[in-house]
């Protein structure tokens, strides 16, 4: 061991960087010495050096840490749990020099002998649902509304200018929660939807001799009009509900003051990757309802009626247009972020106990439909106007 | 020659409109361990929220560090809420790591070495992996004080850290607090029924007072109980005496 390594990084990168925070290690003769400060910012930018130098040697090895200007408890942890790893390895692992406050700080994060034994346990996701809110009056909802809208658009903002700080692991939750899960049950109402327009079409249409348009009539309505709006209010019942109940339970037991606290914005870490999952899966569960109406006026149309198979889907493709799929995919992607952002501030803003749990959720849900109605007429007028 | 960290003048906290506490002024000095003290439904947790910035006060002002509270930015102070207040869908370790992984530059593996130890230190070692679900109240309320001082704090606040612990627990993490506050000099702010606790760790305290809606004594908790003629002040420190034993017995 004679040979000498020094692991002084000068690189001043990070935007907290601070001369008082710089961490020396030096390797010598077996023993490791660290001088500077062991702050959270000198940790962050040497510990790495510190451990591949450690790595790198062998044989017993001390730590001497008398040089050390100051030092913080997250620092302190860290050179307990190296001197553990070191006696665990037989290479000694003797903590040397520490006076003062750095003795006091290694001393708190020595562990006791009696630590509870750790068990093998497996993970997994905790779902309370809830209940309850107290009715608030229609301006103060509607000025938190305003306000709501206005965090959420500052969040979305942030996240545009550092893309870095996206919830990104929450988003992929929330997809795979709000998106595979529904296929089935978008699947068969949509089905369902598609055989009650066809028959109801083909009783009419038949007295004119004119079962074939029964595929106009089904496709049509199905892709511009029924597709997005009922996976959009399955939507509501499934993914709203949950949304509201799930952060209506975080406010009342305080974890979103907690994160408030912590420096963390509710709208960004909770409500953006929530929204930005239902403006994705809706859309895509659209596509699939549109599929399964128009497959449920086709068994309409050929089982019950005598149309033949390529005759039925020969007219619903000349029928339907791109523009027709692409209006209705646009209000499906619509209709996912009135249904997350309604959902999410209903949550947010549950007060009173677990009632008030359940009284946010019903109110969610039953905005989300009222809002969705209007949405789709609107759509439907602008739509029109601009003769899409 | 302390530095004055928590200021309250003239200060007002209530709920939509309606004042709990009026006027209050009082001041932490860095170093305390201060207690606020009264009884059930006083405003305690009410005043803490507005220490911390939650909410605006009715009137006067707040300066923490010299600032008004701020929810901005890195927080410069921990925080443990009376229900611990921990991420429902996150374990333990997990619930650590986040402020870490948001406010520092520090790798995942030393984050996790360091949640672990912040978890060791409130005396849930092995518990590292559990939900919040899984574990008592009193492991919440641990496992909360270990959040609060991920980042370090030079302040923390603390909402009954030690109700319904058991006694030998709620012993250890007395001594914690003590540690914290005479080796790493942390000032800690801390709201308590535990007289056992209040004569332990809390260098100066205040007693706020339901009816008056503000405060009836200020000092040192000692002094107070002994030599106060306020009746209501002896009635406080007889009656959480009381309970404390209480407490004490049916656990
Ligand atoms: N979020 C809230 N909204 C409205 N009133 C509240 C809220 N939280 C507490 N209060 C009221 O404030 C009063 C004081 O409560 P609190 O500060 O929790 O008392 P303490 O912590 O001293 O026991 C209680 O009467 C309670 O009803
Ligand atoms: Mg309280």
């Amino acid at each position: 061991m004679a040979g000498e390594t020094t692991a002084h990084t000068t690189s001043p990168t990070t935007e907290r960087a601070d001369p008082g925070d710089e961490l020396v290690a030096e390797l010598a003769d077996g023993v490791l010495h660290l001088s500077g400060s062991l702050s959270l910012a000198g940790v962050a930018r040497h510990w790495k050096r510190v451990r591949e130098l450690v790595a790198g040697s062998s044989g017993p090895l001390a730590i001497d840490v008398a040089r050390l200007d100051s030092i913080q408890g997250s620092g302190a942890a860290l050179v307990v749990e190296l001197a553990l790893e070191l006696e665990r390895d037989g290479r000694g692992g003797e903590v040397r020099g520490a006076t003062g406050s750095v003795h006091a700080l290694l001393g708190l994060y020595a562990p006791d002998e009696a630590a509870p034994p750790p068990h093998a346990h497996e993970l997994h996701e905790s779902f309370l649902a809830q209940v309850g809110r107290r009715s608030i009056g229609v301006t103060t909802g509607v000025f938190e509304g305003i306000v709501f809208i206005g965090e959420l658009t500052r969040a979305c903002g942030r996240t545009i200018l550092r893309p870095a700080t996206f919830p990104l692991r929450e988003w992929v939750v929330q997809l795979s929660r709000t998106g595979p899960d529904g296929v089935a049950i978008v699947a068969l109402v949509n089905f369902l939807v598609g055989t009650i327009l066809g028959f109801q079409s083909a009783v009419q249409l038949e007295n004119y001799g004119a079962e074939i348009f029964v595929a106009n009539l089904v496709g049509l309505s199905v892709v511009r009009e029924l597709g997005p709006l009922m996976t959009a209010i399955l939507l509501a019942g499934r993914s709203g509900a949950a949304f509201a109940a799930e952060l209506g339970t975080m406010k009342v037991s305080e974890e979103v003051d907690a994160l408030r606290t912590l420096g963390l914005s509710p709208h960004r870490f909770l409500v953006l990757p929530r929204v930005a999952a239902l403006v994705v899966t809706m859309p895509l569960l659209t596509i699939i309802a549109n599929a399964m109406g128009i497959l449920g006026g086709l068994a309409i149309g050929c089982g019950a009626m005598g149309i033949t198979l390529n005759a039925y889907w020969q007219q619903t493709a000349s029928s339907i247009e791109t523009s027709d799929v692409l209006t209705g995919l646009a209000k499906a992607v619509a209709f996912g972020a009135i249904v997350g952002v309604i959902a999410c501030h209903r949550g947010l803003s549950t007060r009173g106990g677990a009632e008030g749990v359940g009284r946010s959720t019903t109110a969610a849900v039953v905005t989300v439909l009222f809002a969705l109605i209007i949405a789709d007429a609107i759509f439907t007028y602008l739509f029109t106007l601009f003769g899409l | 020659m302390s530095r004055v960290v928590v200021e309250a003048r003239g200060l007002t906290v209530g709920w939509s409109g309606e004042p709990l506490l009026e006027k209050l002024d009082f001041e932490v000095a860095s170093g305390d361990v201060f207690a606020i003290l009264g009884g059930s439904g006083t405003g305690k947790s009410t005043l803490l929220r507005h220490l911390i910035g939650l909410e605006a006060p009715l009137g006067g002002t707040i300066e923490v560090n010299g600032e008004p509270p701020s929810l901005v930015g890195r927080p410069r102070h921990g925080v443990l809420f009376q229900s611990g207040a921990l991420f429902g869908s996150m374990s333990l370790l997990e619930n650590v790591v986040l402020p870490l992984r948001h406010w520092t530059d520090v790798r995942e593996p030393e984050r996790r070495e360091i949640a672990a130890a912040k978890l060791r230190l409130v005396g849930l070692g092995g518990f590292e992996h559990y939900m919040p679900a899984e574990i008592s109240g009193g492991m919440k309320k641990r496992a909360g004080i270990a959040r609060a001082l991920a980042l370090d704090p030079e302040l923390l606040f603390l909402d009954e850290p030690s109700a319904g612990l058991d006694p030998v627990t709620s012993s250890h993490l007395d001594d914690l607090i003590l540690s914290l506050n005479q080796n790493l000099g942390v000032t800690i702010v801390i709201v308590t029924h535990e007289l056992h606790s209040i004569f332990q760790v809390v260098s100066r305290c205040i007693l706020l007072h339901r009816e008056r809606r503000g405060i009836i004594a200020t000092g040192d908790p000692r002094e107070l109980a002994r030599t106060s003629t306020d009746v209501r002040v002896r009635e406080f420190f007889r009656s959480a005496d009381a309970a404390g034993r209480h407490a004490g017995n049916a656990q």
